[in-house]
């Protein structure tokens, strides 16, 4: 359990949630088109495959899957209250997450 | 029967729900704070103020078996329980012919340390699976609760309408009722495999007491045979225990690079005497034995675990069910994100509860006089959920406040909580119930705000060798308390505001008495 399986969390909960419309409507103020939908269906997908990955990678099977779903319940409460009372908030932390995790991947091990 | 499938499943999840959900939302909250327990027992000992490291120091082992050599030399059965992570003090018990002994020690100077006299977080951990009822009846309860829930769960998905298309709906702005809904469906939605994996492992736990023809059908097949040629064994002279010096340098050689919790030494003065290390449970979600090694007391070798290879496949899943209920391998970002899942449990059961009240409430005012079912449950709701915060405070306070010389300390404290949480129901019954509500969460925010500043009042010596050490504790503990206390103002404020809101033909003297 750590901040990258935290943030990987978010990102997947925020493309599923951006994939439904009055949710889309909400964060980016404008309807939702039929590509994007999909679109938005395929990143949330990749990004829960990413989150399962990293956590079994990273502590093994048994506490790698209780991790992963830990992630995605965390991230979705926080999206939850986001797209209440600050639905533009959502953008700007899944930017900043998708920087700080690009920048993990860019240091040197 | 009722009309469709989904019909009946919403009602049983209205009924399986409503019916223990005092008794739920107690556990559940009781339960959460169980993830704290160590922490809360230091708080409450804050006498315990000794610096935490990572690992046990090296000397601990020693000091705590000298420790246990001096004072119980001919006692069968040694407890260690080593500092850790989550507390500075080894925790020593032994068994004497007439009672259980128990004493904490500083683990680097061997000295003893008398804290006060309270049940500390062990409180809450006991309260959540039995209910401070007598045993077994507690443990039954408690086990019918986690049925009931395991019920409201499955029923709850099924009822769910828009399963999906509302997965992270939650409107605070529209009518009251619609945004208590979505943030019931929110709070129970999220957080559902945790709910569905707390309340069928929190079954499993119990589940030979709850289905308990397996183990006896067993019991009879492996208990052995009793013949008429075979003599009753003489005792023989008790067999020698390693002296105390090769115990001290089998533990210490065994234990090298190794993290260790705990140490027992059981049946000394018996040839079945044993020294068992209890591994820290840093990896694997399972409680399993296999984090122990064990050795003879008598000849220093090492054994097998016992009835380990008797587990099997559906003994593994038990411990696995056991570990992950007990989140003993969770770190504390773990821990304090499982905290949070607690309290989304007890947020969905305080706002089904609620909302079963407020759904009926425009049809009990219309009557003449509302029916006693929906009295009873408003009343039972709001000390259920305000009352038991009240309680809890109220127990935190008698702990600063009682002298710590006084007989029987731990139980006035516990005698605080459960007074303090009749006295909420009466008050409940007694006042208007839209007052009765203000009142309490004020009570409650006063008393949560109050703690920071009476542990400064009363603790002071023992918080700034407390933070001098880098323990962290009392700061966090009071400000936990104190973002209790905000919440329950905030919502007090939030009420108020709602019920002068309210038009005087909604709400008529006559009906706010009721």
């Amino acid at each position: 359990m750590n901040s990258v399986g935290l943030i990987l969390g978010f990102l997947t909960v925020a493309g599923f949630a951006l994939s439904m419309k009055p949710h889309h409507q909400a964060i980016l103020n404008r309807p939702l088109k039929d590509r994007e939908k999909r679109c938005y269906q395929f990143a949330g997908v990749i990004a829960a495959l990413v989150t399962f990955i990293y956590s079994v990678k990273t502590h093994g099977w048994d506490f790698g899957l209780t991790g992963a779903v830990i992630d995605l319940t965390i991230g979705g409460l926080l999206l939850t209250f986001l797209i209440s009372y600050q639905p533009r908030a959502v953008v700007w932390l899944s930017g900043i997450g998708m920087a700080g995790l690009l920048c993990l991947l860019a240091l040197p091990r | 029967m009722k009309k469709t499938f989904r019909h009946s499943m919403a009602w049983l999840h209205t009924w399986s729900g409503l019916l223990l959900s005092w008794i739920l939302f107690a556990i559940l909250v009781t339960g959460t704070a169980t993830y704290f327990r160590h922490e809360i027992t230091r708080w409450m000992k804050p006498e315990l103020a000794i610096p935490i490291s990572k690992n046990a120091p090296a000397h601990a082992i020693q000091n705590s078996l000298m420790y246990l050599n001096d004072h119980a030399p001919s006692s069968e059965n040694w407890f260690i329980s080593l500092p850790g992570d989550r507390s500075g003090v080894s925790s020593l018990m032994w068994w004497n012919d007439e009672s259980t002994e128990t004493a904490l020690i500083d683990p680097s100077t061997r000295q003893e340390i008398k804290p006060r006299d309270t049940r500390g977080g062990e409180f809450f951990y006991r309260f959540h699976f039995q209910l401070q009822l007598p045993y077994p009846w507690g443990r039954y309860l408690a086990g019918v609760a986690a049925m009931f829930m395991f019920v409201a769960l499955i029923s709850g998905i099924i009822t769910h309408r828009q399963f999906f298309k509302e997965f992270f709906t939650f409107r605070p702005t529209r009518a009251w009722l619609r945004s208590c809904m979505d943030f019931h469906n929110v709070m129970a939605v999220l957080a559902l495999p945790f709910y569905l994996m707390i309340s069928f492992s929190a079954l499993v736990i119990f589940m030979h007491m709850y289905l308990p023809w397996g183990n006896m059908a067993l019991d009879k097949i492996s208990a052995p045979a009793v013949t008429e040629e075979s003599p009753m064994a003489t005792p023989a002279t008790p067999p020698q225990l390693l002296p105390f010096d090769q115990i001290l340098a089998l533990v210490e050689k065994e234990s090298a690079g190794l993290s260790l919790s705990r140490i027992v030494i059981r049946n000394r003065g018996t040839e079945k005497a044993d020294i068992s290390l209890f591994k820290n449970n840093s990896k694997g979600l399972s409680s399993s034995r296999s984090n122990q090694l064990r050795f003879s007391a008598i000849t220093g070798e090492k054994l097998p675990l016992e009835d380990l290879a008797a587990d099997g496949v559906v003994g593994k899943i038990s411990d696995v069910f056991y570990g992950l209920h007990l989140a003993h391998f969770a770190n504390p970002l773990t821990r304090t994100l499982f905290f949070i899942m607690g309290a989304m449990g007890a947020a969905m059961t305080g706002s089904g509860m609620v909302m079963w009240t407020q759904k009926r409430k425009a049809a009990q005012l219309k009557k003449k006089r509302p029916s006693f079912g929906y009295l009873i449950v408003d009343r039972l709701n709001l000390a259920s959920i305000t009352g038991l915060f009240i309680a809890i405070a109220v127990m935190f306070w008698a702990n600063r406040l009682l002298p710590t010389e006084i007989a029987m300390r731990e139980l006035l404290e516990v005698k605080g909580f459960l007074y303090a949480w009749g006295l909420s129901l009466l008050h409940a019954c007694c006042r208007p119930i839209g007052k009765a509500w203000l009142e309490q969460l004020w009570i409650a925010a006063i008393l949560y705000l109050g703690i920071p500043l009476l542990d400064i009042a009363t603790a002071w010596q023992w918080m700034k060798i407390s933070i001098s050490n880098g323990d962290g504790l009392f700061p966090l503990f009071d400000l936990v308390m104190a973002l209790t206390g905000a919440s329950f103002g905030w919502v007090a404020w939030k009420l108020a505001t709602r019920q002068s809101k309210a038009t005087p033909s909604v709400i008529s003297t006559k009906t706010q008495e009721a």
